[in-house]
């Protein structure tokens, strides 16, 4: 063995070799600085012996796990990107993979989009500016309740055009985030492969502050943020973290359909509304352990108060 | 007829194919690659679903993008950087939605520009099985390099390729990424019940608990 101060800087040399060791790949100088000083550390040598049997756990580890998708999956995805064509710029957060044959749908879908933002935005601004107060046939949990139960709203395009008679209207989560003068998080991803589509405002006065609509194929799942206060949930009253991970979620039946309701500490309610074959206690087991999902802040663009 | 034509395309065919936007090109890639394409996303990013989700993305980028490719380099490796990049850019938006905590519950202010030292870090992710969790200790260029040298089995010269830096760094990378994951190793080799798919905080403090 060598002596303390020259055998600690050989290990502190040898360190790095150490830790390649395992590949076979070290030049045949390394190779050989590394094997004279392990004839003479046991300290290294049992450094050595744990790093190769972590490669071979990693390597067992990596041999268990889920099966890659099938042909058939990519191929339902292929069919969904060529029905949907969105383009990308118009949506909060989603990527759409660079689909090249999306590229000729851009120019009108963006239009057809920007023309129905304008019209939800002239609606709601002729309410506003009349009352102040959006009036609706009937309150929003039952138009909802109402709604799940029409044929066709398993259809996405339903639920959009649901939103819309709700007064809410399509804005982009960076806007949103301007808007209500916080930062808003937003997950561009749930459990079972839900991926954000559209972010949805409703009027100051609702029910309900906002919507965000996932999608997958053609199954939606929408997240809807409950105002807590009227007149608006938006006033910097105190610092808020409006999460729904971590805590309790039950059921609700809402007609036929089945409604999970999560709430917070009681300052702010939401619920997760799904159709078709998401499992819900998927999303509860989930949304419990993974902590994710709305999150808000105060003073990353606004003022308290 | 359709199985005997799509056993017997090559890979050239099947990427020119690809560049000539026939379908059946896409199958014959799919099918050869998807293994390796699924596991190394599902290892850097430690989520089934985001996995499943970036695979497709993947191959519909390869379906789009084939006429980029150039043949400079082996269609695999090729492949694995669409895989490291989009697994790499789909991390780093998972983490920009609030999935990192400090241990009191807050959010770092700079966030996600802020990284806290790995003893306060209470990761957050979806714990397919202990490998993740343990691969969750390391950043994410480290975890790269971890899995395509570990797991798919690349030489540092593939790996180098793969993400187009210096074949030093890859060893430097690994060599740090291996020791690092050794210390994690090294606390909770041993200890019943330990499981690797907690933090290294509280790994830690079980560890301070069971000696108390």
């Amino acid at each position: 063995m060598r002596s303390d101060s020259s055998g600690k800087s050989g290990c502190r040399e040898v360190k790095p070799l150490l830790a390649l060791a395992p590949d076979g790949e070290l030049s045949p100088i390394e190779a050989r600085s590394l094997s004279i000083h392990l004839d003479g550390c046991a300290a290294c040598r049992q450094e050595a012996f744990l790093l190769s049997e972590l490669s071979e756990w990693i390597r067992q580890q990596a041999l268990s796990g889920p099966a890659a998708p099938a042909w058939e999956s990519l191929e339902r995805r292929i069919a969904f990107e060529e029905r949907v064509r969105v383009p990308a710029s118009t949506h909060p957060g989603p990527r759409m993979g660079g689909v090249g044959w999306i590229a000729r749908y851009l120019v009108p879908a963006s239009a057809l989009l920007l023309l129905t933002v304008s019209v939800l935005s002239f609606l709601q601004g002729r309410k506003s500016a009349g009352s102040g107060e959006v009036q609706l046939a009937m309150p929003f949990g039952a138009a909802f309740g109402r709604f799940l139960e029409t044929p066709g709203s398993e259809d996405p395009q339903a639920l959009d055009r649901f939103l819309a008679g709700q007064k809410a209207r399509e804005i982009p989560v960076e806007e949103l985030s301007r808007k209500v003068k916080f930062r808003l998080f937003a997950p561009e991803r749930l459990p079972g492969g839900f991926r954000l589509k559209k972010c949805f405002l409703f009027p100051e006065q609702a029910e309900y502050s906002l919507c965000l609509r996932y999608q997958k194929g053609e199954e939606w799942l929408a997240i809807f943020q409950q105002s807590p206060n009227r007149p608006s949930p938006f006033k910097a009253t105190s610092s808020r973290e409006n999460v729904l991970g971590g805590v309790p979620c039950w059921r609700k039946e809402v007609g036929r359909s089945e409604i999970l309701q999560v709430e917070p500490d009681g300052s702010n309610l939401a619920f997760v509304a799904r159709k078709k074959s998401v499992e819900l206690e998927d999303i509860v087991t989930l949304i419990e352990r993974r902590g994710f999902c709305m999150k808000c802040r105060i003073g990353a663009f606004g003022q308290t108060k | 007829m359709e199985v005997f034509r799509r056993n017997h395309l090559n890979e050239n065919q099947a990427i020119r194919d690809c560049q000539e936007g026939r379908i059946q090109g896409l199958r014959v890639l799919f099918d050869r690659y998807k293994d390796r394409v699924f596991r190394t996303c599902l290892r850097i990013l430690g989520d089934r679903h985001a996995a499943e989700d970036t695979t497709h993305e993947i191959f519909l980028r390869v379906f789009s993008k084939a006429s980029s490719f150039n043949g400079r380099s082996a269609f695999s490796t090729w492949l694995y950087r669409l895989a490291v990049n989009h697994s790499l850019n789909a991390l780093q938006k998972e983490r920009t939605w609030g999935k990192l905590r400090l241990q009191d519950g807050s959010i770092p202010d700079d966030y996600p520009a802020s990284t806290p030292p790995p003893d306060q870090i209470l990761v957050e992710t979806d714990r397919l099985d202990m490998l993740t969790g343990f691969l969750a200790a390391l950043s994410a260029e480290y975890r790269a390099v971890i899995v395509l040298r570990e797991i798919e089995g690349l030489r540092y010269r593939e790996i180098a390729e793969v993400l187009e830096i210096p074949e030093g760094t890859v060893m430097s990378r690994l060599s740090r990424a291996r020791l690092e994951l050794k210390k994690v190793w090294a606390m909770g080799k041993g200890q019943p019940g330990i499981n690797f798919a907690v933090s290294p905080v509280q790994m830690k403090e079980r560890k301070v608990q069971n000696e108390e």
